[in-house]
C-alpha cells in the first residue's frame, strides 16, 4: 500500500449527486490519466486523492498517506488545480515562494526552489509581476509550478495543458514522462485524447462518476470484446492477401487502401489474425508494415463511452 | 514540530495580513474605527473655541470672577445689582423687544367684580408653587414644572374681572376629567376661565354649563400650551393671552428661563336661567386655574385682553465668565429675566463619562463588533467568495495551524486599527485638558489606568469577537444571520440567566469598564440594565473568562476547519 496510490470502494456524493460510485484503483508509478466527458468524475477523483474533498464512502491512500493529513500528504504530493484562482496581490514568484513557507521550508531553501520550479516553466521574466495581469497559459505554469515546486512524488495535474501553447505542451509532455520515468506517480485528467495517447503509462475510463475500465492502453482495448480489433497492413499485393484472409472465420472485413498498397482487416481474435498472417508472409507477400488501428485512447474511449465531447 | 508550526503561522500571519489591511472590502473597518476618533478631535477643537472664548471673556471683565460668583446671579436681580455683583459686563448686547400688552398689565389684587367660582373641592394639581420650593408632585404637567406663585400672585383682576387661584404649593389647580363643580347659585351672563393646556395645545374640547332647569350650554374651545415657546400661543380662537410670566419653577426650585402664559376664556351664558353646575372637558391636559362668573352686559363672547396693543420693552444680554464656565443672563426691562450657566464643554467628570459611553455603547458593541465581523468572517469566508481557499488546502500544513494562523492574523489586524484607534482617542480625549488638568487626571486620578484599561478591553473585545466570527465564518455561507443572532445575543445579555451570560463576550467585557455610566433619571428599568452592570464580575475572572470563551470556539472550530470541504460551485 505504501507504495501506490489506493481507491478501495469509494464513492462522493454532493447532496443527492453523485460525483464518483464505488471506485477501486490501485495506480503504480508512471502517468495515468483519468478520460472521461465533463461530469464523469475525474477533477472529483483528483480532489478526494488530495482531500480537498471527503469521501462519503471507501478509503484511500496515497503511497500510505491519508488525504485527512495534509501536513504529511503534500510533502510527497504537489496539485495543479483547474481552479483559476490565487491569492489577491501575489505575484508568480510570491505565489510559488508563499506555498513553500507555508509548509515551513525556510526563506533560503523556498527561495532556491521557487526560482526553480519559476526556471522550469519558464516564468522567470514575468516572476515578478502579479497574477491578476497573467494570461491563460501563464496561469496554468505558474500552477504548475507551484504544484512541481517541492520535487513531490506524486504530481496530480487537473488539466494541466489547457492554455498553453504547442511547444509548451510539447516540453510539458516532456517533463510528465521525465518525472514518470524518474519513478513518480503522475496523475493527469485531459480531454485531449492524442496527447494523452502519447503520454500515458494507463489510463483510467471514468463515465458518470463509474470507472469504466483502467490499466494499459493495449490491455484495456483487448478486453474490449464487443469491437473486432482493426489492423492496419502495408503490402504490396493486398488484394492477394484479402482473399486469403476472407478464408478465415474471424475475419469478418477487409477494405483495400485506395492507393491499392494496404489493407484493413477487422478481426474478433488479433492472435489468430497474428498467426495467420506469418503463415501468409512466407508464401511471398512482401508485408512492409502492420500496425494496430484502434488500438488507442481514442477508439478505445470511443468503444467504452461514446464520442461526445472527445477532442482528437 | 512547535518550531515548524510557529513558521507555519507565521508564513499564514504575513500572506494574511497584506489581504486584510489594504483590501478595498475592509475600507468601512477602519471609518468604523476612527469615527469617535473624529468624534473626540470634533469636540477637542469645540472645547478649544470654547476654551479661547471664555479666556477672552474673562480677560475682558473688571474683576476676576470665581464659579461662585457666576451662581449668585438670581432671577429678578436689577441690571446695577448684576453690575454691582460681576462688574460691567464684557459683552453685553441690548434691543429692544415689541411685547403684546396684554394681561401682563392686569392687575394684581382683589376688589375686581364678578362671583368667584371655589374650585377647592375639585383640585387635583399643584400647579403653583413658589419660587424656590422643591417638589415631587409633578406640577402642573405632572413632569416637575409649574407656575410662579411669585409672578401670578394670589388674585388678579382682568377687564375688571376679579380671580382668585388656589394657595401655592398645594393643591390649587384643576386637571379636567369631565367632572362637574358646582357654581353658585344665581343668574349670570358670562363664565370666565384662566386655564390653560399642558404638553402642547389641546384642541376642540366641550365645556357644558347645567341650569338649575336641567337644560344646559355647550361650547367647544381649544386650548394653547402654556409655553410661550409653543405654536400661535393664546390665538386660538376665543382664546386670550391672560397673564405672560417669565418662567416657571421647576421641581428642583430652579427657574425654566422662558415665558410662559395663563389664558383666559369667556362663555356667554343664558342670562334668563339659573347655573347650577359645570362639566369641564374630559383631557386631563386641560388645566383650570380660576372662574368667574360675571353679570357684564355682554351680547357676544369677548375678549379679556381687549384689542391687541404692543409696548416696547428693552432687553440686555450680558455675557460674563470666570475662564471655564460661561454667564448668560437675559434681562428685560433691567431685571434678570434668564439665567443660563454653560459649564465648561472640557469639564474633566462630564467627558470621562461621555467618553466611557462612546467606548461602551459605539466602540465596543458596534464599530469594534462589526469591526471584527468583516476581518474575521472573511479569513475563510472571503476566500472561499474568491474561490483561493484550495491554495491553503493544498500545503502540507495542518489545517487546525492553519486555523490558528488565520486567527492570530485576523486578532492583530483588529489588534492594530482598534487599538490604535482607541490610543489615539484617549489622547485626543486628554489632550482637550490644559496641562494641570491633564496631569491630574492622568496621574492622580487613574487616567492612565483607565487609559490602560481600555485598550486591554479593546484588544480582548478582538479575542472575544473575533473567536466568535471565525467560527460562523466556516459554518455559514451568509454573515448576515449569525451576524444578528450574537449581536441579538450580546444585547439581551443582561437579560439573560446568571449562567448563559457567561457565553458571551460582552458579558466579560462590561465587567472590565473603568468607568461607570450612570442611567439619566427616569430611565426605564429595562434600559437602565443595559447600561448598568448589576453584576459584574472582578477582573482576573473577566479576563480568563474571555480567554476561555475563545478558546472554547477556537477548540469547537478547529473541528470544522478539519471537514472543511473546497466545493467553490455551491456557494
Amino acid at each position: 500500500m505504501n507504495d501506490r496510490i489506493v481507491f478501495e470502494d469509494v464513492s462522493k456524493f454532493y447532496g443527492e449527486i453523485l460525483g464518483v460510485n464505488r471506485v477501486n484503483l490501485s495506480i503504480l508509478p508512471g502517468v495515468s490519466s483519468l478520460v472521461g466527458p465533463n461530469g464523469s468524475g475525474k477533477t472529483t477523483l483528483m480532489n478526494l486523492m488530495t482531500g480537498l474533498v471527503r469521501p462519503t464512502r471507501g478509503r484511500i491512500h496515497v503511497l500510505g498517506h491519508h488525504p485527512d493529513e495534509p501536513e504529511k500528504l503534500f510533502r510527497i504530493l504537489g496539485y495543479s488545480t483547474q481552479f483559476d484562482s490565487f491569492p489577491k496581490g501575489l505575484t508568480g514568484f510570491q505565489f510559488v515562494y508563499s506555498y513553500l513557507r507555508l509548509g515551513g521550508s525556510d526563506s533560503q531553501t523556498a527561495d532556491q526552489l521557487a526560482w526553480r520550479a519559476i526556471e522550469r516553466m519558464n516564468l522567470t521574466d514575468d516572476a515578478g509581476r502579479n497574477i491578476a495581469g497573467y494570461s491563460k497559459g501563464m496561469r496554468q505554469r505558474v500552477r504548475l509550478a507551484q504544484a512541481l515546486c517541492h520535487n513531490p512524488r506524486v504530481l496530480v495535474l487537473d488539466e494541466p495543458l489547457n492554455g498553453l501553447d504547442p511547444l509548451a505542451r510539447t516540453e510539458m509532455i516532456a517533463l510528465f514522462r521525465a518525472a514518470a520515468a524518474d519513478g513518480c506517480y503522475v496523475i493527469i485528467s485531459s480531454h485531449i485524447l492524442h496527447e494523452v495517447d502519447a503520454i500515458s503509462d494507463q489510463v483510467i475510463l471514468l463515465s458518470n462518476g463509474y470507472v469504466v475500465a483502467e490499466g494499459p492502453i493495449h490491455s484495456v482495448r483487448n478486453e474490449i470484446r464487443e469491437h473486432p480489433a482493426q489492423i492496419l497492413i502495408r503490402c504490396d499485393r493486398p488484394r492477394d492477401l484479402a482473399s486469403k484472409m476472407m478464408e478465415s472465420e474471424h475475419i469478418i472485413e477487409a477494405r483495400i487502401h485506395n492507393d491499392e498498397r494496404g489493407l484493413l482487416i477487422k478481426t474478433q481474435d488479433a492472435d489468430r489474425f497474428y498467426l495467420m498472417l506469418n503463415r501468409i508472409a512466407l508464401n511471398g507477400i512482401e508485408i512492409e508494415s502492420v500496425a494496430p488501428a484502434d488500438d488507442d485512447v481514442n477508439s478505445v474511449y470511443e468503444y467504452l463511452i461514446g464520442n461526445d465531447e472527445v477532442v482528437r | 514540530m512547535t518550531e515548524l508550526w510557529w513558521a507555519q503561522i507565521k508564513s499564514v500571519i504575513r500572506l494574511e495580513m497584506k489581504k486584510t489591511f489594504f483590501a478595498r472590502r475592509g475600507l468601512w473597518i477602519y471609518i468604523l474605527a476612527l469615527l469617535p476618533l473624529l468624534l473626540f478631535i470634533a469636540h477637542a477643537a469645540i472645547a478649544s473655541r470654547e476654551r479661547e472664548r471664555s479666556s477672552h471673556i474673562a480677560s475682558q471683565s473688571e474683576k476676576k470672577l470665581t464659579y461662585q460668583d457666576l451662581l449668585a446671579v438670581r432671577s429678578g436681580m436689577t441690571s446695577q445689582e448684576v453690575i454691582a455683583l460681576l462688574g460691567k459686563p464684557p459683552i453685553r448686547f441690548r434691543w429692544n423687544q415689541r411685547t403684546p400688552n396684554l394681561a401682563i398689565s392686569a392687575a394684581t389684587g382683589t376688589g375686581g367684580s364678578g362671583t368667584p367660582v371655589n374650585l377647592s373641592s375639585a383640585y387635583n394639581l399643584n400647579g403653583i408653587y413658589t419660587d424656590t420650593t422643591t417638589f415631587t408632585t409633578g406640577g402642573l404637567d405632572g413632569e416637575g414644572f409649574a407656575y410662579s406663585s411669585n409672578l401670578l400672585t394670589a388674585n388678579r383682576i382682568l377687564n375688571g374681572v376679579q380671580f382668585n387661584f388656589g394657595p401655592a404649593n398645594q393643591l390649587d389647580a384643576v386637571s379636567s376629567t369631565g367632572q362637574p363643580i358646582g357654581l353658585p347659585s344665581g343668574q349670570f351672563t358670562a363664565l370666565q376661565l384662566l386655564a390653560t393646556a399642558a404638553h402642547g395645545p389641546v384642541l376642540s374640547q366641550t365645556i357644558t354649563v347645567t341650569y338649575t332647569d336641567s337644560s344646559t350650554s355647550t361650547f367647544t374651545q381649544s386650548f394653547s400650551d402654556w409655553c410661550s415657546c409653543s405654536t400661535n400661543p393664546g390665538q386660538q380662537p376665543g382664546e386670550s393671552l391672560a397673564v405672560v410670566m417669565p418662567y416657571r419653577d421647576l421641581s428642583d426650585g430652579t427657574q425654566d428661563g422662558q415665558p410662559f402664559n395663563l389664558y383666559g376664556y369667556t362663555f356667554v351664558l343664558n342670562s334668563a336661567k339659573t347655573v347650577q353646575s359645570l362639566t369641564l372637558p374630559n383631557n386631563q391636559d386641560v388645566v383650570v386655574l380660576a372662574a368667574t362668573l360675571t353679570k357684564q352686559s355682554l351680547g357676544t363672547q369677548v375678549s379679556l385682553s381687549g384689542p391687541g396693543s404692543f409696548v416696547n420693552v428693552p432687553h440686555e444680554r450680558y455675557h460674563y465668565s470666570d475662564g471655564v464656565n460661561d454667564l448668560t443672563l437675559d434681562l428685560s426691562d433691567g431685571r434678570v429675566e434668564g439665567i443660563e450657566i454653560r459649564t465648561a464643554v472640557y469639564s474633566l467628570g462630564e467627558d470621562s463619562i461621555v467618553f466611557a459611553g462612546v467606548f461602551q455603547f459605539f466602540y465596543l458593541r458596534l464599530a469594534i463588533f462589526f469591526g471584527c465581523l468583516g476581518i474575521f468572517m472573511n479569513l475563510f469566508r472571503g476566500e472561499i467568495l474568491d474561490k483561493s481557499l484550495h491554495f491553503y488546502f493544498l500545503a502540507p500544513i495542518r489545517r487546525e495551524v492553519l486555523m490558528v494562523g488565520k486567527f492570530l492574523a485576523g486578532l492583530l489586524a483588529t489588534c492594530v486599527i482598534f487599538v490604535t484607534s482607541e490610543l489615539l482617542q484617549i489622547v485626543v480625549f486628554t489632550w482637550q485638558f490644559s496641562p494641570n488638568t491633564r496631569d491630574l487626571y492622568l496621574y492622580h486620578n487613574h487616567g492612565l489606568a483607565q487609559a490602560a484599561a481600555y485598550l486591554g478591553i479593546t484588544a480582548l473585545a478582538c479575542l472575544g469577537y473575533g473567536a466568535f466570527f471565525l467560527a460562523a465564518g466556516m459554518l455559514f455561507r451568509n454573515p448576515i444571520l449569525p451576524a444578528a443572532a450574537i449581536l441579538v445575543w450580546e444585547a439581551v445579555n443582561p437579560f439573560l440567566p446568571a449562567l448563559l451570560k457567561k457565553f458571551s463576550v460582552i458579558y466579560y467585557l462590561k465587567s472590565l469598564c473603568p468607568v461607570d455610566i450612570p442611567s439619566p433619571r427616569g430611565t426605564p428599568p429595562l434600559l437602565a440594565l443595559l447600561v448598568s452592570n448589576p453584576d459584574p464580575v472582578s477582573a482576573p475572572v473577566a479576563i480568563l473568562g474571555i480567554v476561555i470563551v475563545a478558546l472554547l470556539v477556537l477548540y469547537v472550530s478547529s473541528f470544522q476547519v478539519r471537514r472543511m470541504e473546497i466545493n467553490y460551485t455551491s456557494e
